[in-house]
């Protein structure tokens, strides 16, 4: 039953941003991006995991759209409970389901702030390493929708990046990274490795371990490549 | 701590937060219901609810009266979420013990 909810929310959810134009100016991310990639084929065989009732969307520019949209006072009436918590001020949504919808921002540059105000009329929760996701999405087909989602690629790699900082969340999305894993493109992870900043080499390099560990030929490929990139003996 | 216990403390917090913001809203909204009463040929709307044993009556002017009629009625649905928030609840801390 629950089930059932979570998943007519979900498109509920979509169905009203796409409504109002606003499908455009969202990435989905979170475990629901697994399930697109599920629903919409992208990746041949894959199963998703889902077991979450969070709905995570990326807000790709704060200052679109252009006028600004109130999308609060709008879900607000046709019946969402509207929330803001009291110590970040971030701005929740709760859908008739009991559904958490979250929104965030790419944190950049020294990165004050860590609650942007946006032109949706949220406040969104700025967070680093999501340019990861951003800067490598692709838009996926399901039920006429077109959605924004990350690359699977991009997706395991931030999870794994990210994975020391997730605490009680930490082996859920290690079990997400091994699910997603078989189905991943070793020259696409590759290409991504290569745009990343310096400053995730260390946490790449935990990643590559952790899937050679899992036995899976990507962490050989990218030990190899990261070694090199960091003036390490490569074999 | 498994990864079934960890989704359930995540899911206990979750229902709590929501529970909240719906208990914060609901006390913004006005309890009771519209009366409708006819006075000398005229239709008058009042707002009536209870207070211990009293009927408390406000008067309503027509051009509020969708508006408040819209606030009692998200006022119910709050009220039915909640209930099904507290049995959830229970639910979960009954699986975890």
């Amino acid at each position: 039953m629950m089930e059932d909810i979570k998943y007519k929310d979900f498109w509920e959810l979509i169905k009203f941003l796409d409504h109002n134009g606003l499908l455009d100016h969202v990435i989905v991310v979170g475990s629901w991006a697994e399930y697109l990639y599920a629903q919409s084929g992208t990746l041949d065989g894959f199963i998703s995991n889902l077991r979450t009732l969070d709905i995570d969307l990326l807000i790709t520019n704060i200052n679109k759209p252009s006028p600004n949209v109130n999308i609060t006072k709008i879900m607000h009436e046709i019946g969402y409970t509207i929330d803001e918590d009291r110590i970040s001020g971030t701005t929740k949504i709760y859908t008739p389901g009991f559904m958490e919808i979250e929104f965030l921002v790419t944190q950049r540059g020294s990165g004050i702030k860590s609650v942007l105000s946006t032109n949706l009329g949220v406040n969104a929760q700025a967070i680093r390493n999501l340019n990861i996701l951003k800067d490598n999405c692709i838009l996926v087909q399901v039920f006429d929708f077109n959605i924004s989602v990350p690359l699977p690629e991009a997706y395991v790699i931030h999870k794994a990046i990210i994975n020391k900082e997730r605490l009680i969340k930490a082996e859920k999305d290690r079990d997400s990274i091994k699910n997603l894993l078989p189905y991943i493109n070793k020259d696409t992870v590759l290409r991504i490795f290569e745009g990343l900043t310096k400053k995730t080499e260390e946490s790449n390099y935990e990643f590559a371990n952790r899937i050679s560990r899992n036995k899976h030929p990507l962490g050989n490929h990218l030990i190899i490549r990261l070694k090199a990139q960091l003036g390490l003996e490569s074999h | 701590m498994s990864v079934l216990d960890n989704v359930l403390a995540e899911e206990y917090e979750r229902m709590q937060r929501i529970r909240q913001a719906m208990q914060k809203e609901l006390e913004e909204l006005p309890q009771g219901y519209i009366s409708k009463k006819k006075i000398k040929g005229n239709v008058y709307f009042y707002l009536q609810w209870r207070s211990g044993s009293k009927v408390l009556s406000k008067y309503v002017h027509p051009e509020n009266l969708v508006e408040i009629e819209q606030k009692i009625k998200r006022r119910k649905e709050l009220l039915k979420s909640i209930n099904e928030i507290d049995k959830s609840l229970v639910k979960i801390k009954k699986v975890v013990k």
